[in-house]
């Protein structure tokens, strides 16, 4: 039942936009949420907008799997838009008893809406085509200079690698334990609240003694592997920027920056 | 010449006496097993040969430095030297493919790309996964994560591996994976320290180690110490089903030679 | 005649995820008698989990039919029913203990169930496990590992179910604690259960059980007395499984002429055989 879960919406394959490095990748779309934020009039959003589409045509990503992403935020963002349509001061389109639709509301709304909606389209395009460890690397290397401050960075992408090898394992031994508190009678699905909550116990208590558990051999077993921190480590994969990457990266910062003071 | 050498180490654990006085040394090039029932200190004692643990008493020398070195310098070397794999398949598998993990130790020597790329090819050849280096290591079967962990440690380049009950928690397939890959190594001349509860692994090990409660309890050829069946049988150990059948045999006047334990060895004695 | 207490007829299931596609199930029936003691063996993979999973009720509804003591495993109606006809002990079952004390760990199923008396039924369920109710008072997690997993076996004994399933009990325990446990589910069975044993040692099956089931790629391959199973050497390979090795030692003898029953699995048993042949050869 828990196995339908995927971690990180990672969709494998072959495209320019897969094959960016996670860095540039990052580093266009921080460009491009600046971008959203500096631009004030609605026309603005257009070429941004053309261009993030493009970039997901290019991905070759079903477009349907990155709408979905902006699912869960689909209330959020009708909400957002009728707070400011009824509430927002200006020009009374229609009257509804005292609610007042202003045109300035709708305008701003939609200005607001489409923002939101576009930066989680630009953010989803970069992780279904990214994959968790090729963005743990990126994000690794772009924090390095912070190194200097004492952010144990590679300490970090570490700590992100583990999480991401054991979250299925961890899923595993979940379903595992729940069968087997399950053929004891246990219910984690009817019930009240309080009721429910309190049969988990049986659950999480034998996951957290098994999570530490694991920890600890794992710990012992990367001390073993020689591992002893951040310093001094190199990689497998090291991160390579190609000509191609320095183009999308200066074109693409340079359109969006361009763009931002424009509008 | 002796790769490993431990003089009377003792080590005490929470006030318990875990090893007690232990002195023994492993030959370069070895298949040495260690058994023993649970509780008496086989984990303790893999643990001490690359220095995860220091001895209370007593010294264990690798390759003639001390794992109570100061030096952190050498205890890496050491650490490099003597590779460990561990019983729970899941628990030290670090990166989320196959060769990302396998090049964890490298890694962490500090080694260039192209020479750790080099190095986890090999390796995973070695342990016959290169096939699946790009799979993710929970979508594996018990025995593939095993040949993926002992590729990890054979990355390193060691000298010796340690191996503290790998194939406890496989099922037959796994075993015989995990015993084929390790055949292969010894060939290579890389020194093999195998502790297991599976009598019928130790049987086809050069040597045996039989620890009780922290100490030495028997030491010599399988043959030597399936000749004392009594005593492993006190110890809350199990002789492999043909040499406890030959034990038998022996006692009824058919006196099948101590150093018979396989069923094709008994069958052709036997039928002599 | 004994009755027939678990019915299994074209039993067909398969995984929605694909990564446990190997454990599907591709038509199987069986049935088994009250008080039987059934080995089930076969490669990791080959559907055995799937199955006893199913006559537990811990799976979504399979296509085929099955019947559990009269109820249908796959209704949820029946969940509760079905706890006190099928015990299911799973592998390291240890790793489900989450209580401060035994006890009340061990009555968390009575509970769970609203028995009466869960407390005297858990006290009941360590003895039958062997160990002293005075250590019902103890944490869980201040015993060896042999002794957890007796507690663990206790918690399911105590809703003093008629059918046990055991996967893999004696997994990762030495020689003496595999013994300890077996002689638990032996005695567990003359008390009367119905007892579904898995496991990959054969030496440990062969002896004990009196009816073997082979399962491979989710299908029966062989079901029979464990006689008539290790006999059949070429499918036992096609499902990567042996006979003890003492039963393939006689087996390799009669195959040369020897006077002895291949059908032996006990070192006593064995020794006796060849014993008495030698003496007729000399």
């Amino acid at each position: 039942m828990l196995k339908g879960v995927t971690i990180g919406q990672y969709v494998p394959g072959e495209s320019p936009v897969h094959n960016l490095d996670p860095r540039t990748k990052l580093l266009v779309s921080l460009v491009l949420v600046v971008t959203i934020f500096m631009i004030q009039k609605l026309p603005g959003f257009l070429p941004v907008a053309a261009l993030v589409l493009f970039s997901a045509l290019l991905s070759r990503i079903p477009l349907r799997l990155i709408f979905r992403g902006l699912k869960p935020i689909f209330w959020l963002l009708l909400i957002t838009w009728l707070l400011h349509a009824f509430t927002d001061p200006g020009r009374v389109l229609y009257a509804l008893g005292p609610l007042k639709v202003t045109y300035e509301g709708v305008v701003e709304g939609f200005t607001v809406v489409v923002r939101l909606a576009l930066l989680m389209f630009g953010t989803t395009l970069v992780t279904l085509t990214t994959s968790p460890v090729a963005l743990t690397d990126g994000l690794e290397y772009l924090l390095g200079p912070l190194k200097r401050f004492g952010l144990p960075v590679g300490e970090l992408a570490m700590m992100m690698t583990i999480a991401l090898r054991f979250i299925p394992t961890l899923l595993d031994e979940t379903e595992r334990i729940m069968k087997a508190q399950m053929a004891r009678g246990a219910d984690f699905t009817t019930g009240s609240i309080t009721r429910r909550v309190r049969a988990m116990v049986p659950l999480l208590v034998p996951l957290f003694i098994s999570s530490f558990q694991r920890a600890d051999e794992l710990a012992i077993a990367m001390e073993a592997r020689a591992y002893r921190g951040g310093e001094g480590r190199t990689r497998l994969h090291e991160l390579c920027m190609r000509p191609s990457d320095w183009v999308v990266l200066v074109l693409g910062s340079g359109i969006f920056i361009w763009l931002g003071i424009v509008f | 010449m002796a790769l490993i050498e431990l003089t009377n180490v003792s080590y005490l654990y929470r006030e318990t006496t875990a090893l007690a006085n232990l002195s023994f040394h492993v030959n370069s090039g070895e298949f040495l097993a260690v058994i023993g029932p649970n509780g008496s200190g086989k984990s303790t004692l893999a643990q001490h040969l690359n220095g995860l643990l220091l001895p209370t008493e007593g010294e264990v020398l690798v390759d003639g430095i001390a794992t109570s070195t100061a030096d952190s310098d050498q205890i890496w070397e050491i650490r490099r030297q003597v590779g460990m794999v561990f019983q729970n398949p899941d628990n030290q598998l670090v990166a989320t493919t196959v060769e990302e993990d396998v090049a964890f130790g490298p890694e962490n020597l500090g080694l260039p790309s192209a020479l750790i790329r080099e190095r986890v090819d090999w390796a995973l050849e070695q342990v016959g996964m290169s096939h699946l280096s790009r799979a993710e290591p929970h979508k594996l079967s018990g025995g593939q994560k095993q040949r993926v962990a002992i590729a990890g440690v054979l990355a390193m380049k060691p000298k010796c591996i340690v191996l503290d009950e790998p194939t406890a928690m496989l099922d037959p397939q796994g075993r015989l994976e995990v015993w084929e890959t390790l055949r292969g190594l010894q060939q290579q001349g890389i020194t093999i320290i195998l502790v297991t509860h599976f009598m019928e692994e130790a049987a086809r090990a050069q040597r045996i180690l039989v620890l009780s409660q922290g100490s030495l309890a028997l030491c010599g050829s399988p043959q030597e110490v399936f000749g004392h069946g009594q005593k492993l049988s006190q110890l809350g150990l199990e002789l492999p089903q043909i040499a406890e059948l030959g034990h038998e045999l022996r006692k009824s006047g058919i006196l099948v030679p101590s150093h018979i334990f396989t069923t094709e060895a008994l069958v052709t004695w036997l039928c002599k | 005649m004994a009755m027939q207490i678990i019915k299994i007829q074209d039993l067909v299931f398969t995984y929605e995820n694909t990564s446990q596609a190997g454990e599907a199930l591709r038509g199987v029936s069986l049935s088994i008698k009250q008080g039987e003691f059934v080995g089930l063996a076969g490669q990791t993979g080959s559907g055995k989990s799937t199955l006893v999973q199913l006559i537990a009720g811990l799976l979504p509804a399979p296509k085929g039919t099955i019947c559990v003591a009269g109820l249908d495993p796959s209704q949820k109606e029946d969940f509760r029913a079905l706890r006190r006809k099928v015990g299911m002990v799973f592998q390291y079952p240890e790793h489900q203990l989450f209580d401060e004390t035994v006890l009340s760990d061990v009555s968390f199923g009575p509970r769970n169930l609203e028995l009466s008396n869960p407390e005297k039924r858990a006290q009941r369920a360590l003895m039958l496990v062997g160990l002293d109710p005075a250590i019902g008072e103890r944490s869980p997690f201040a015993l060896s590992g042999g002794q957890r997993r007796r507690v663990a076996i206790a918690g399911v004994l105590a809703m003093e179910p008629e059918i046990l399933i055991l996967d893999e009990p004696t997994a990762g325990l030495d020689p003496e604690g595999r013994n300890i446990l077996l002689s638990v589910v032996e005695r567990l069975h003359r008390e009367g259960r119905t007892i579904i044993l898995i496991s990959h040692r054969m030496q440990e099956l062969a002896p004990r059980v009196s009816r073997m089931v082979v399962l491979n790629e989710g299908q029966v391959l062989l079901d029979g007395t464990p006689e008539q199973v290790f006999s059949q050497q070429e499918k036992l390979g096609e499902a990567s499984l042996a006979p003890p090795p003492v039963t393939a030692l006689l087996q390799q003898l009669r195959a040369k002429g020897w006077p002895v029953r291949g059908d032996l699995f006990t070192v006593p048993q064995a020794s006796e055989e060849i014993i008495s042949a030698w003496r007729q050869r000399c």
